[in-house]
């Protein structure tokens, strides 16, 4: 039935293809009879405006100004001609002209509303919307010193909540669009640059703690700009992929007519950690470890014949061999321009930017090429690339099996022992690397050989039908190589190792899109089917090598134990979609979008799903009561409801029972032989999670767009929710993947867009943006819990991401015992007394973004909050351990604030082992809002009459800093840092050893040639 | 324009055939087989694949939450002897339903009872015909052997539990089980062991179940439920095996110098370059490359390194200085890679259970031989005669307490002579070791999921 309906869709498409292959082009000529000549300029800055077209009336021919704003035009009329002149960003205008030379002044457009908006398959005119869509001037944010786009984002979209801040270059970025739908399944946007889908899952395999951003690999100074598609009308059209938001990039092409224009953009910087963990120094941790050993009745061990007395015990800082300052590298030049029939981009980038700790970084260096030709007046073809190889030196914050760990080795280990020895022999404690030697030691890092790219026809098979049909590539190779050699206790656990490990992710799609409009009378229509087809496979060789010659010996060749493994997922996608849009009057709007999609990653019955959306948008200021309203002069009310599928993240077989190999043993003697076990269980029923997102938003323009409001309210649904369901143990599984649960997500988003101050020389604009997400599992039978000391779970009635822990009510000022809330009323504190306490879900986060300029100069200062979120502590709950494990970690400066004597009023308890058996306390579970400069950027753009000169169009110095400020009461590095594990999914708000945001200072400069 | 018509029309007609081809294989597009993992129902079909799966089984007993360390750790840190460096949950008794060291072990036995299942139901049903007879009531015997084993060690950790037979397929079909008791949980081992014993032959194999396994296994079941007589009685068989089973000459001789499946190995689990056992990271000191989670706690330390009470045993310690701190750790698993073998069933274990076994029935002189025959290999001085039953049963549980130091054994030995809290007290003083925590709790999710009874006070 289903395989019916989808195939008179592909049917129709194909049918298509073949008639665009068919027809040939034709070609005119213009009878040559009289010329024009005349100058485009801007009506306020009198600077020529490049690139805007003169289309003369009731011929279809047009041309464009050149880089002085000039136009020619020889044509078959006389004069006076008459001539529409647009350029994007101005009003249109048409003009009558009796002479020649002749000046043109085009006024730029009030507001943003007139702007065009990249939206699924398509643009729209921002006005037309119907969906909720925010766009982002990459120019802006392309400075902030981030190796991935998206975590540049953070503070600018209203509903988007990014995170990225872990203080590792080239790391991965926590990105939620109006919050999370999915436990299981993935949770991040769709990324689509210039229609290519690309791949945004970490591939880093070896150090699983380190999940690294492919994004990252795009250079963001070649982003055009960024569109971010929220709603059920604006997502529904990427159907299944569109659940978690999308996230449009268009990358920077040339125009027609335009003359080549060069850009360069070289920056320098640094940056550093602004705060390092506060540690208790060498004699206060002896102090306080002899204060427990005297509550609990064990002898002293700091004493004058063992390790001498506290007080003449030594501090050593580690964290100072591991912090350095970063320095940044970024140098950019982009050729821009194009002919009658070809426009072109052509950029290369390089870009470094070092870690504040010792052994991480980043690099990369990349090229893109666009190009677009016209065959003739209605066929045109083009292509799309870029190809980045990223480095990225991968020193691990947290080590696997404690060795190799940057955080571990600097702060876990007391103070107060040695680093070295006499003889300089470098000395290992409690169960982690020496950090000298780690940080000179570490041989580890990832190198990316990116490409993404496309090719496509476009084909105006009638002046408003338009077919397109494309193919496009984001192939990566991504190679990692470790060495742990004999001064690291990896590398003497096995006589030195070395791993190399080489994953392919091979993503292609294909599409065909067909678009029909027609304007009748007020009735406006548009019409866009279309199908999409793709494969994604991903294989990996990890090979290891141990016991080696020594420390020159890298390569595995050279060791005398060498293992391969090797891994292999596909999943194949086909889709089917169709978008109506109507409009009356460009009064009432009317959208309506369906999608069929169908995944290999579900049974035969299950394969399909189908995802419909509905939206209505009524522009009321259009209506005879608010026409030439004084103060209200735009309202626009949106309406819409769709649902979105959801099955990525998800594994490839999941539905199936598998039983997996590599369990070999000997059937007699110590010759291993093959060996399987059951790998998953089967669930023939897994289906596709389904999210339902109702939409009511307005746009509301004030005092001729001088304030613009952007409000928008969503409520969705996941139903189906796709879910490791925690199974009895004793089955012999732990989970499977099954459609359980449901989860809901509610929020708000307010935008406001204020000219505070436009009377020139001074301009003034402010955009604030605040956003609220309320999550919650509706539907769960069985609480679930994660992480291996169980502190986060999942419940009905909560949302995710909330902590189960013990609730800590204080700390007896007569006793100094820790008061634990007896849940169960039972009068004993049990695993059973542990409760949720609170979740990592801000009350509310946004961004504050102000833009000065003041003649030459120019300031933008942006400024990013959360309020009411809490993280974690979790250095924090294993730095207070009150001195019971001695020699074996480290004390936090906090636990100086322990109970003492009666009538202390503290909330660290007196040091004895029943006050620190536990953890997982509420008292580590701490406040993470905050406020912070995130950027501050300041530049001066030079004169013109002083860089015409020397042959310079444009010429501007800047300086960036960010982080420079942070209000918070967390007590950890950074509220924002957060755990790097692979499956860190549901583990949110949880601060665990990573590196904080830096702060950086950069210098850059700006030239357009 | 005709022209123009036709080439329209041929095109069309050429737009059908592609897509029509292009659509037939639209639903092949959309079926992909796994290349890493096979379907469940092809996993096991004939002599081959039953041998993989069988394999898998050995593997899983040698898995890192089952004796490849979580639950030979379970068996050996609770007991004073042993500070768990950094995670002190276990060494400072602070045992919770919520505590991983608990949670990972039962899930991982679980599983393994799983493979064993699969087998079992299998097994009787294949119809390949170069499947000997032999060979079919082998492979059934291993099952039953491994899934004796797996119930004895949940039995002895956690009490009674659920006693799962079928291999779990499909997730809802599944009825939720109650606990059995212990003495059910037991009686149901013995009688797994009962059917190994039938279906398995006389060979002699260190790194598979055998026929001496089965006794061996059954000697300790018989001493955990006190038949006195059957302990000893399938002790003496073990023993009697003395051209296979002998004691190593020295103390060391069954581990030291990288040696595997030495004489005195009845069972142990093999381990490989590509399946390590974890337990030796965790053991061994830093400059050893190790993380030294289990330190040696100091009381053992100097019983040890007397001469008088630790004898050759004193080899069951590594040290190393530096910066002028000498540390100890552990030294049975220190291979590299680490292949250090999981010792589950070693010959002197059967001395001491005969020992003790003939000690509670009075037979005092056979007891102090088998005694100072374990004593003897680790350069002790002999017992003198004139120990009355009592004194030799505690000589037979502090020799237990070396001999097994870093196996399986302390933990439940304590609660077996019904010493953990004295034992510990004298160790540990500042430790509360409460009297429910002779039992280990129950894992919370299966308490809250499969709504298990909670053992008491947890």
């Amino acid at each position: 039935m289903n395989i019916q309906r989808v195939n008179i869709y592909a049917l129709a498409i194909l049918l298509h293809i073949f008639s665009v292959l068919s027809s040939s082009a034709q070609v005119t000529k213009p009878i040559i009879n009289a010329s024009l000549v005349g100058t485009v300029i801007d009506a306020e800055t009198k600077e020529p405006i490049e690139g805007a077209t003169v289309q003369l009336e009731a011929v279809t021919h047009s041309v464009k100004t050149d880089r002085n704003g000039k136009f020619q035009f020889v044509t078959g009329q006389k004069l006076p001609f008459t001539a529409t002149i647009s350029y994007v960003g101005y009003v249109s205008q048409k003009n009558v002209f009796k002479t020649s030379p002749a000046i043109v002044e085009l006024k730029p457009k009030s507001n943003g509303l007139e702007e065009v908006v990249v939206v699924g398959y398509g643009t729209q005119r921002k006005a037309d919307l119907v969906g909720a869509v925010s766009k982002v001037d990459a120019s802006k944010t392309k400075v902030i010193p981030e190796a991935s786009f998206d975590t540049q984002l953070q503070g600018n979209v209203a509903g988007v909540q990014i995170n990225g801040g872990t203080g590792i270059p080239g790391g991965n970025t926590f990105i939620r669009v109006r919050g999370s739908t999915s436990i299981n399944s993935s949770n991040d946007p769709l990324y689509v640059i210039d229609g290519i889908f690309v791949n945004n899952t970490s591939l880093q395999n070896s150090a699983a703690d380190r999940t690294t951003s492919p994004l990252a690999d795009l250079n963001p100074n070649d982003i055009e700009t960024i569109e971010v598609l929220k709603d059920a009308a604006a997502i529904s059209i990427y159907g299944s992929k569109g659940a978690n938001g999308v996230i449009l990039i268009t990358t920077k092409k040339g125009k027609y007519g335009q003359t080549a224009k060069v850009d360069v953009e070289l920056s320098q910087g640094f940056g550093y950690a602004p705060k390092k963990w506060d540690l208790t120094s060498g004699s206060e941790h002896a102090l306080l470890v002899e204060e427990y050993r005297k509550n609990e009745g064990l002898a002293p061990v700091f004493t004058a014949g063992t390790r001498g007395l506290p007080k003449d015990q030594p501090t050593y800082d580690r964290q100072a061999i591991l912090n350095k300052t970063a320095g940044f590298k970024n140098y950019n030049v982009a050729v821009r321009g194009g002919g009658d029939q070809t426009v072109y981009y052509i950029a290369g980038g390089y870009n470094d930017q070092e870690g504040v700790w010792k052994t991480m970084g980043f690099e990369r260096g990349s090229f893109r090429i666009n190009l677009e030709q016209k065959i003739n007046e209605k066929i045109k073809v083009g292509t799309t690339n870029t190809f980045s190889r990223s480095k990225r030196e991968i020193g691990r914050a947290v080590g696997s099996g404690n060795t190799g760990g940057l955080y571990q080795a600097s702060v876990d280990i007391p103070t107060y022992l040695p680093l070295f020895d006499e003889s300089g022999k470098a000395l290992n404690w409690v169960n982690f690397d020496n950090i000298s030697s780690l940080v000179n030691n570490t041989d580890n890092s990832a190198n990316s050989n990116h490409y993404i790219g496309s090719i496509y026809g476009n084909y105006n098979i009638l002046p408003n039908l338009v077919f397109k049909t494309s193919f496009s590539v984001d192939y990566n190779i991504y190679e990692e190589r470790e060495y742990w050699n004999t001064n690291l206790l990896r590398g003497i656990a096995n006589n030195g190792e070395a791993i190399a490990s080489y994953t392919q992710s091979d993503f292609w799609v294909n599409e065909q899109t067909l678009r029909y409009n027609k304007i009748a009378d007020r009735h406006s229509f548009a019409i866009l089917v279309g199908n999409h087809i793709q494969s994604s496979t991903t294989k990996n060789t990890f090979s290891r090598g141990t016991n080696f010659p020594n420390n020159s010996f890298k390569l595995i060749s050279a060791a005398a134990n060498q293992t391969v493994d090797e891994s292999w997922g596909s999943n194949t996608m086909l889709s089917f979609f169709s978008r109506l849009e109507y409009n009356f009057n460009n009064k009432y709007f009317v959208e309506g979008v369906f999608r069929a999609d169908g995944s290999s990653k579900f049974a035969k019955d299950n394969l399909w799903g189908y995802f419909p959306a509905v939206g209505l948008a009524w522009k009321i200021s259009k209506e005879n009561f608010l026409k030439d309203h004084k103060v209200l002069n735009n309202l626009k009310l949106r309406v819409n409801y769709g649902i979105a599928g959801n099955q990525s993240g998800i594994g490839d077989f999941k539905y199936r029972g598998l039983w997996i190999a590599g369990e070999g043993y000997p059937d007699i003697g110590t010759t291993e032989l093959p060996g399987i076990k059951p790998l998953q269980l089967a669930n023939p029923n897994l289906k596709w999670e389904e999210t339902a997102q109702f939409n009511i938003g307005a746009d509301v323009g004030l005092f001729k767009d001088l304030i613009a409001l952007d409000l928008n309210y969503y409520n969705k649904r996941t139903t189906d929710a796709l879910l490791e369901v925690a199974v009895e143990n004793y089955s012999g599984f732990q989970s499977y993947l099954s459609n359980y649960g449901q989860l809901s997500n509610k929020g708000f988003e307010i935008g406001l867009n204020a000219n505070i101050f436009t009377k020139k020389p001074f301009n003034w604009i402010s955009s604030f943006n605040i956003s609220q997400n309320k999550n919650k599992i509706e539907v769960l039978p069985n609480p679930m819990s994660f992480e291996d000391r169980q502190f986060i779970r999942i419940e009905q009635g909560y949302p995710l991401y909330s902590y189960w822990l013990y609730n800590v009510q204080g700390v007896d000022s007569q006793t100094g015992d820790l008061q634990i809330e007896d849940v169960n009323k039972d009068g004993q504190i049990t695993a059973s007394d542990r409760k949720i306490v609170g979740d990592s879900w801000p009350k509310f986060f946004g961004g504050w973004s102000n833009n000065f300029s003041y003649k030459g100069f120019d300031l933008n200062v942006l400024f990013t909050y959360s309020f009411g979120n809490n993280v974690w502590n979790h250095n924090r709950a294993l730095g207070e351990q009150g001195g019971k494990l001695d020699a074996n970690r480290v004390l936090f400066a906090t636990q100086l604030d322990r109970w003492q004597k009666p009538g202390d009023i503290t909330d660290v308890p007196r040091l004895a082992l029943k006050n620190y058996d536990k953890q997982e306390l509420s008292r580590f579970f701490e406040d993470g809002s905050f406020l912070r400069l995130r950027s501050f950027n300041f530049g001066y753009t030079l004169p013109k009459s002083l860089i015409s000169k020397i042959h310079l169009d444009k010429a501007r110095v800047y300086f960036v800093g960010t982080n420079l400020f942070l209000l918070t009461k967390y007590t950890g590095a950074d509220p924002e840092t957060r755990i790097e594990r692979g499956e860190s999914q549901n583990i949110q708000g949880y601060d665990f050893a990573s590196p904080p945001t830096p702060r950086t200072f950069q210098l850059g400069i700006n030239l357009t040639l | 324009m005709k022209r123009k018509q036709i080439k329209k029309i041929t095109t069309y007609i050429f737009g059908i055939i592609i897509s029509i081809a292009l659509l037939s294989s639209c639903s092949d597009f959309l079926e992909i087989e796994p290349k890493e993992s096979v379907d469940e129902s092809v996993a096991i079909t004939d002599k081959k694949s039953l041998q993989t799966a069988l394999r898998g089984l050995y593997r899983a007993v040698g898995s890192n939450s089952y004796y490849g360390d979580g639950f030979v750790a379970l068996g050996f840190v609770p007991s004073g002897d042993v500070e768990f460096n950094v995670n002190d949950n276990l060494s400072n008794f602070s045992f919770r339903a919520d505590a991983s060291e608990f949670v990972s072990v039962w899930a991982s036995i679980y599983s393994t009872i799983n493979i064993a299942n699969h087998i079992l139901l299998v097994t009787p049903t294949l119809t390949d015909v170069s499947l000997t007879d032999t060979e079919r009531n082998k492979a059934i015997g291993e099952a039953y052997f491994v899934r004796a084993l797996a119930y004895f060690d949940l039995a002895r950790g956690w009490g009674g539990v659920p006693i799962k037979t079928k291999p779990t397929v499909n997730i809802k079909d599944e009825e939720k089980i109650k606990r059995s008791t212990r003495e059910e949980t037991y009686a149901f081992v013995l009688n797994e062991l009962e059917e190994a014993e039938k279906h398995l032959g006389n060979d002699i194999n260190r790194v598979r179940a055998t026929k001496s396994a089965v006794w061996a296994l059954k000697a300790r079941l018989y001493l955990y439920t006190q038949d006195w007589d059957k302990a000893a009685e399938y002790a003496t068989k073990v023993i009697n095996i003395s051209n296979a089973y002998k004691l190593t000459e020295t103390y060391s001789g069954w581990f030291k110098n990288n040696v595997t499946q030495t004489q005195e190995s009845i069972l142990e689990i093999a381990y490989s370059a590509q399946n390590q056992n974890s337990l030796r990271a965790r053991m061994t000191l830093l400059t050893r490359g190790g993380s030294y989670r289990f330190r040696p706690a100091d009381a053992v330390i100097a019983t040890l390194r007397n001469p008088a009470t630790g004898g050759s045993r004193v080899d069951l310690l590594d040290s190393a200085t530096q910066g002028g701190v000498k540390q100890f750790a552990g030294a049975l698993y220190y291979r590299s890679p680490a292949t250090d073998p999981a010792y589950v069933l070693r010959l002197a274990e059967q001395y001491l259970i005969r020992a003790e076994s003939l000690a509670r029935q009075e037979h005092l002189e056979q007891a102090r031989l088998d005694i100072n025959r374990i004593r003897s290999r680790a350069n002790l001085q002999d017992i003198p005669t004139g120990k009355s039953k009592q004194e030799l049963l505690d000589i037979i549980l502090a020799e237990r307490r070396l001999e097994f130091l870093w196996e399986a054994h302390r933990y439940f030995d304590l609660v077996r002579a019904g010493k953990l809290q004295t034992e510990v007290a004298k160790l540990k003083p500042n430790v509360v070791v409460k009297p429910y925590f002779n039992v280990f709790p129950i894992p919370i999710n299966e308490v809250e999921l499969g709504k298990l009874e909670q053992n008491p006070n947890y």
